[in-house]
C-alpha cells in the first residue's frame, strides 16, 4: 500500500504539524508551511489533522499508486492529471492500483499538499514525521523525497463513490494566491527599540518577496528599517518573528527557522497570514498592519475551532 | 534577577531575566526554564532558554497570555526563583567531557598556538581548567555555547569556515567553546575532539547538555580517545 515516486519534483517533503518540545535541544519545529491548505486536505478526507502529508514545492511530481485509496491535493494551483485525465484540486480523488498521478508546474502559489486517506505511514522521529533537511531529521531518511521512494499508506477497502465523488472545499474557501496581501503584525519584543519614524515606514511600505527565501525564512525587500538599539544576545525565535538584520530588510521566520538568533524583531506575523505568505512567489508584494494580541489570539482560536470541528467528510466512517 | 515579560508572537512570550550574561544569571535562566516546563507542562509547547532570556511557546487553545503570565509570575515568586538565594540553592549538574587535544584531531591547535604565541600545552591547560556553563543551545541539534573561555584564548571566528567540521570536534571562538554534535559546516577553531556523543536520538537524555549546566573538559591521550571511540 504505497505510492512509488516516479518524479520527485524540486522539493517534496513529508510533513505534519511539526516537532514540538525539542527546540531547547536546538531542533527546529519544521511542519507544513501552509497549515490552512494542509488542514483542508486532511479535513476533506476525514483524517486527523496531524496525519502526515506531502508538501510539494512548485509541483512537477509524478506518483504511481500500488493500491486503491483516496487522496486530496490542495494549495498551489497546478495542472493535475490522473492517468492523463485532468482532475480537480481541493476535492476527493479516487485512486486505483496502477493509477498515475501527475502534477505539472505550479501556476499560482508555491506549496501544494497531497493527503491520503489515513495519512502517510511514516515513523515519527522526536514525535513528528516532519522533514528538516538541514538537520537530517524526519521523513523517510531525513531528506527530501527522491525518485523510486515508497510512500506508504493504509489499506483502504473499496467503497461506493456515491456522495464522495463531489466532496470538496467550497469555492469561497480556496484562496487566490496571486493577490497582494496584508500581513497582520503582533507588536512585541523590541518594537520600542525602533523609532516612531521607522515604525511608520515599516507599516506604510510595500515589500516584495525576494528569491532568497526558503522554509527557514522569507526575505523581503522594501523601505529599510533602522535599528539603533544595543547589540542583542541570541534568544528564542517565535514562529512568524520579523527580524530586522543590519541591512534593514525584514526576514519573516517560518517553520524551519533556527531556534535562537540575535537580530532585533519588530514584531511577529499572525500565523494565518504567515501561511498565506508561504504561498507567495518571488516578486509578490505585501504590506504590514498592526493587530492586537487579543484579536490575533481570537482569530487563531477561530481557525483551530473550524478545523477541530467534525469535518463532515463522507470518508469519516470508512473502515480501513 | 529582573523579570520582564515581552510578547513574542501570537502564542509566545519572552521572559527577560537580565541584560548581561553571567554564570549566576545563566544558572537562573536554566532553572526558570525547567520550572516552567515542569509546572505548566499541560499549557506549554516549547521553552527555549538562551543567555538572559526564556522564550515560552504555549497552546492558545488551553490558555491566553494574561492568564499564563500571571500564573508564571506567581510561580516564580512562590518558588523563590528570582532571588539570589533561590537561584544559588538549585542543584545543577556537572557534565564531564573527555577531550583529546592531540593535533591529529585538534586541527587548528598549531595555527592557534602560532597566532597567540602560546605553547600548545598552555592552550590545553587554559581550555581545560575552566568550569564552563551552557549559555545556549542552538545552531544545530545539541550544539551548546559554553562560556566563558579564558580571555587569553579568545579569538575571532576563522576567516574561512570549514564546509565540514568532524562530529565531536571541540572548538573555540570569541568567549565560547563548543563540541560539534554532528558533522556540520563551522567557523570555530578546532582544538580537540570529544569521544562522548553529545546528541544521540536513541539515548535518554538525547542531549547531555541543558542550559545552565556546568561543563568540565578532562584531557585524555590519543590512545584513551581511540579506546573510548571504539567502545561506543
Amino acid at each position: 500500500m504505497a505510492f512509488r515516486v516516479l518524479k520527485p519534483g524540486l522539493l517534496s517533503l513529508i510533513q505534519d504539524r511539526g516537532r514540538f518540545g525539542f527546540q531547547h535541544q536546538g531542533l527546529t519545529t519544521g511542519g507544513v508551511l501552509d497549515e490552512y491548505a494542509a488542514n483542508w486536505a486532511n479535513r476533506l478526507l476525514g483524517n486527523d489533522l496531524a496525519a502526515p502529508v506531502i508538501e510539494i514545492t512548485l509541483g512537477n511530481m509524478q506518483l504511481e499508486a500500488m493500491k486503491d485509496t483516496v487522496v486530496v491535493l490542495t494549495g498551489a494551483v497546478m495542472p493535475v492529471f490522473l492517468n492523463d485525465q485532468p482532475v480537480a484540486q481541493w476535492q476527493l480523488l479516487m485512486i486505483s492500483a496502477g493509477d498515475i498521478l501527475r502534477l505539472g508546474w505550479a501556476s499560482s502559489g508555491q506549496r501544494s499538499y497531497l493527503a491520503v486517506w489515513g495519512g502517510f505511514q511514516v515513523a515519527p522521529v522526536f514525535g513528528s514525521v516532519s522533514t528538516v533537511v538541514r538537520e537530517h531529521v524526519g521523513g523517510l531518511v531525513g531528506a527530501a523525497i527522491k525518485v523510486n521512494d515508497i510512500l506508504p499508506y493504509r489499506p483502504c477497502q473499496p467503497f461506493s463513490m456515491t456522495g464522495a465523488l463531489h466532496h470538496g472545499a467550497p469555492k469561497s474557501a480556496i484562496p487566490d494566491y496571486d493577490q497582494s496581501i496584508q500581513i497582520r503584525v503582533i507588536q512585541g519584543n523590541q518594537i520600542s527599540q525602533f523609532s516612531a519614524e521607522d515604525q511608520a515606514v515599516f507599516f506604510a511600505g510595500v515589500y516584495r518577496l525576494t528569491a532568497d527565501s526558503d522554509r527557514m525564512g522569507y526575505r523581503l525587500s522594501g523601505p529599510a528599517i533602522h535599528y539603533d538599539g544595543p547589540g542583542l544576545l541570541s534568544e528564542g525565535i517565535a514562529y512568524g518573528a520579523i527580524q530586522i538584520p543590519p541591512d534593514g530588510q525584514p526576514i519573516i521566520m517560518l517553520k524551519d527557522r533556527q531556534t535562537i538568533g540575535g537580530y532585533p524583531k519588530i514584531g511577529a506575523v499572525l500565523p494565518l497570514d504567515a501561511y498565506r505568505l508561504s504561498q507567495m512567489k518571488t516578486g509578490g508584494s505585501v504590506h504590514f498592519a498592526p493587530i492586537s494580541l487579543d484579536q490575533a489570539q481570537s482569530l487563531m482560536t477561530e481557525f483551530h475551532q473550524f478545523f477541530d470541528a467534525p469535518s463532515g467528510s463522507p470518508l469519516k466512517t470508512i473502515k480501513g | 534577577m529582573q523579570c520582564e515579560f515581552e510578547i513574542a508572537g501570537v502564542d509566545s512570550f519572552i521572559i527577560r531575566l537580565g541584560s548581561q550574561p553571567s554564570e549566576r544569571l545563566i544558572h537562573g535562566v536554566g532553572a526558570v526554564a525547567q520550572l516552567i516546563q515542569r509546572q505548566f507542562s499541560h499549557f506549554i509547547v516549547d521553552v527555549i532558554p538562551s543567555y538572559t532570556t526564556v522564550l515560552v511557546v504555549y497552546d492558545i487553545r488551553q490558555i491566553r497570555y494574561q492568564q499564563l503570565r500571571e500564573q508564571v509570575q506567581q510561580c516564580l515568586i512562590d518558588t523563590d526563583m528570582l532571588s539570589d538565594a533561590g537561584v544559588a540553592e538549585k542543584a545543577r549538574s556537572v557534565v564531564r567531557l573527555p577531550v583529546c587535544y592531540d593535533p591529529s584531531v585538534g586541527l587548528d591547535l598549531q595555527r592557534l598556538s602560532d597566532q597567540l604565541s602560546l605553547p600548545i600545552q598552555d592552550i590545553i591547560r587554559r581550555h581545560s581548567q575552566v568550569t564552563y556553563q551552557v549559555y545556549a543551545i542552538g545552531f544545530s541539534p545539541g550544539f551548546g555555547y559554553l562560556g566563558q573561555v579564558d580571555p587569553l584564548l579568545q579569538v575571532p571566528r576563522l576567516a574561512t569556515p570549514r564546509k565540514a567540521v568532524p562530529a565531536g570536534s571541540v572548538a573555540i571562538a570569541e568567549a565560547y567553546s563548543a563540541v560539534y554534535p554532528q558533522q556540520t559546516p563551522g567557523g570555530w577553531w578546532i582544538i580537540g575532539r570529544c569521544p562522548t556523543p553529545l546528541f544521540d536520538p536513541n539515548r535518554d537524555p538525547i542531549n547531555l547538555l541543558s542550559v545552565g549546566d556546568n561543563v568540565v573538559f578532562e584531557p585524555i591521550g590519543l590512545e584513551a580517545f581511540h579506546a573510548l571511540q571504539e567502545a561506543r
